[in-house]
C-alpha cells in the first residue's frame, strides 16, 4: 500500500549558485559521505530529501543527515534512514521507501514513493471493506 | 454600511501609545515587547501594533505565525517574536518573512533548521535570496514552572546542544532566551526566576550568548525590578488594563485604551412585573422603561455578567437587567428619559465617568484581560488619534 509519493525538481546553476552563496550550506544538507560527490549529484540528493519529505507528509523532527542517500553497485539510489526520520517512518506505518533520481542538462529530478507494510497489510487494512 | 456604528469598540490609539511611553520610562528596559496577540487582546492588531511602536516598543509578540504574517501583511517590518506552533509547522512562511520563533523542542529547531536550508539552496526567494542565507532568528523558550510549553529543565541538555550545533552551522542564530511566569505570588515567581537562571547558565555552559534574555510580563515587569533583564513584555497593561487586584490603571499611571459602548435600538414602557429576557430572572418592580442595547455573547459580551454588570447612559449608571442574550440585552433605566439612539457605555475609562473593565471582570467572575480579548463578531472598531 502506498503511503504517500514526492516529487522535487532542482535547477542545477541555482543550486550551484546557492551552495556558493552560503558555503555551510553543503555540511548542513549532506552527510559526510555524500559531500564527496559533484554538483549534479548533489542536486539530485536534496531533489530527494525534499521528495522524501512531500512523500512523508512533512519533516516533523527531521534532519537533512537523517535522510543519507545511498547507491548500490549498479548505480540505484534509496535511503538510510535513521534517527527521527527512522522514527517517522516507523510512526506513519512506512516499511519501505522507493527512491528515483534522473538529470538533464540543467535539472535533476527524485521521485519517492512511500509504502506501507505491503499486500498483506494492504488485505487486513480497514479500507477493504468498506 | 448605512449606518453610523451602533455597536462599536472605540479605541484610543493615542491612549496606547501613551501607556507605552510611560511604562518604557518606568521600566527603562533597553528593549520593550508589545504583545499584540489574539488581535491585540481585542482592541485590533496592525493598528495597535503601530500605536505601541510610536509609543517606543521594539519588538512585538504574537502567539503564531499567521499573526506574525498578518503584521508583515500590514507593513510591520520591526521584529515581531511568536511562540506557540502548529505541530507539523514547517516554517517556511515563517523564514521568508523573517519572523523570530520562540522554541521549545529539538524537532522544532530541526524544523527551522531545514526550512532555513530550503529557502538558501532553493529559487532564490525568502531568507536566501541574493546574499546567502539568513540565518532563523531564535529565542529558546524554557518551562520554569508554568506546566506550558519551553524546554523543561531535563531537556535542557539535548535542546541546548542541537540549538549551538545548528547556531554554530549558521542556520539558526540564537538570539534570545526567554520563559513566563505564574504570577501566583512573588516567592513564586522568584522561585521561577531561580530555575530560569540555572538554564541561563546551562545555555551559557553549551556555548550559547544570547543577547535577549526576558521573563517579566506585565505584572512582574512592575512588580519585580530584578527580573526584568534586557526586555519585558508588556502586554495588558499597554491596553490601560490592570493586572492586579489592588490597583486601577489609574494608580497606575494608565489609560483605559477600549471604551465599549452601542446605541439604544428601542424602548419599552412595561407595568410592574414584566419578565424580562430569557428565563424571566428579572421582572420589573414598577411601570418602568426598558431600553435594549444590541450586544451579546456573539459579540463577546459575557453571558456571566447576566444582570450584573454595569452600563452608564447619558451620565447614569445601571446593572444589565436578565440575561445577556446572543444579539442583545435589556437594561432596565426606571423613570428616567432615554431615547433610541441614545448611547450607552458598556465600559471605558473611570476617569469620565465609565465603568471599568475590572468592574465588570467581577460581573462576570474573570479577569479583565478575558473582558477585552473575547471582543470580536459583529462589533466595529472605531480608532481614535493616529501614531505616526
Amino acid at each position: 500500500m502506498i503511503v504517500g509519493v514526492g516529487v522535487d525538481i532542482v535547477d542545477l546553476e541555482r543550486f550551484s549558485r546557492s551552495l556558493g552563496r552560503t558555503p555551510k550550506l553543503i555540511e548542513r544538507l549532506f552527510t559526510v559521505e555524500e559531500r564527496k560527490l559533484e554538483i549534479t549529484s548533489l542536486a539530485g540528493r536534496f531533489a530527494a530529501k525534499e521528495a522524501l519529505i512531500k512523500s512523508f507528509g512533512g519533516s516533523g523532527a527531521m534532519t537533512w543527515h537523517d535522510m543519507e542517500v545511498v547507491t548500490n553497485a549498479l548505480g540505484a539510489p534509496s535511503f538510510v534512514l535513521t534517527g527521527p526520520a527512522a522514527a517517522m517512518a516507523a510512526e506513519r506505518g512506512i516499511a519501505s521507501v522507493h527512491l528515483s533520481i534522473s538529470h538533464d542538462a540543467n535539472a535533476a529530478v527524485a521521485f519517492v514513493v512511500a509504502e506501507g507494510p505491503g499486500a498483506e497489510g494492504a488485505l487486513r487494512g480497514e479500507g477493504i471493506a468498506r | 454600511m448605512n449606518h453610523t456604528p451602533f455597536r462599536e469598540a472605540l479605541i484610543n490609539l493615542d491612549a496606547l501609545s501613551a501607556n507605552v511611553q510611560s511604562l518604557a520610562q518606568t521600566i527603562g528596559t533597553p528593549n520593550l515587547m508589545v504583545v499584540v496577540k489574539a488581535n491585540a487582546y481585542g482592541h485590533g492588531m496592525i493598528e495597535s501594533a503601530r500605536a505601541a511602536l510610536a509609543g517606543g516598543a521594539t519588538w512585538l509578540g504574537v502567539a503564531d505565525i499567521d499573526e506574525a504574517l498578518q503584521l508583515r501583511a500590514g507593513g510591520i517590518a520591526v521584529p515581531v517574536l511568536a511562540w506557540i506552533h502548529a505541530p507539523d509547522e514547517t516554517f517556511d512562511d515563517a523564514i521568508a518573512a523573517g519572523i523570530t520563533l520562540g522554541l521549545s523542542t529539538v524537532a522544532q529547531l530541526n524544523a527551522v533548521a531545514g526550512a532555513v536550508d530550503r529557502a538558501a539552496a532553493g529559487s532564490g526567494a525568502g531568507a536566501g535570496a541574493g546574499t546567502g542565507a539568513v540565518p532563523a532568528r531564535v529565542h529558546l523558550k524554557l518551562e520554569t514552572g508554568l506546566s506550558r510549553n519551553g524546554a523543561s529543565e531535563p531537556e535542557w541538555p539535548p535542546f541546548f546542544a542541537a540549538a549551538a550545533a545548528l547556531h554554530a552551522s549558521g542556520a539558526i542564530l540564537v538570539e534570545g532566551i526567554f520563559s513566563h511566569l505564574s504570577n501566583t505570588s512573588v516567592e513564586d515567581d522568584l522561585a521561577q526566576a531561580t530555575v530560569f537562571e540555572r538554564g541561563l547558565r546551562a545555555a551559557a555552559a553549551a556555548g550559547l550568548a544570547p543577547t535577549l534574555i526576558h521573563l517579566a510580563a506585565s505584572a512582574t515587569a512592575v512588580t519585580v525590578p530584578a527580573l526584568r533583564y534586557n526586555m519585558v513584555r508588556l502586554g495588558i497593561l499597554a491596553y490601560g488594563v490592570s493586572p492586579f487586584e489592588d490597583r486601577s490603571a489609574a494608580d497606575l499611571g494608565l489609560t483605559p485604551v477600549m471604551t465599549l459602548r452601542a446605541s439604544v435600538v428601542a424602548t419599552r414602557r412595561v407595568p410592574f412585573g414584566a419578565g424580562v429576557s430569557y428565563d424571566y430572572t428579572y421582572r420589573t418592580a414598577e411601570e418602568t422603561t426598558l431600553v435594549l442595547i444590541p450586544l451579546g455573547y456573539g459579540e463577546g459580551i459575557p453571558r456571566a455578567a447576566s444582570g450584573r454588570a454595569p452600563v452608564v447612559i447619558d451620565g447614569q449608571r445601571f446593572v444589565i437587567a436578565g440575561r445577556v442574550a446572543m444579539d442583545q440585552f435589556i437594561v432596565d433605566v426606571g423613570q428616567a428619559s432615554v431615547a433610541v439612539g441614545d448611547h450607552v457605555v458598556l465600559f471605558g475609562d473611570p476617569a469620565v465617568g465609565h465603568p471599568s473593565v475590572t468592574e465588570w471582570a467581577e460581573a462576570a467572575s474573570t479577569i479583565g484581560y478575558e473582558i477585552v480579548t473575547r471582543l470580536s463578531g459583529r462589533l466595529e472598531r472605531t480608532f481614535v488619534g493616529a501614531p505616526s
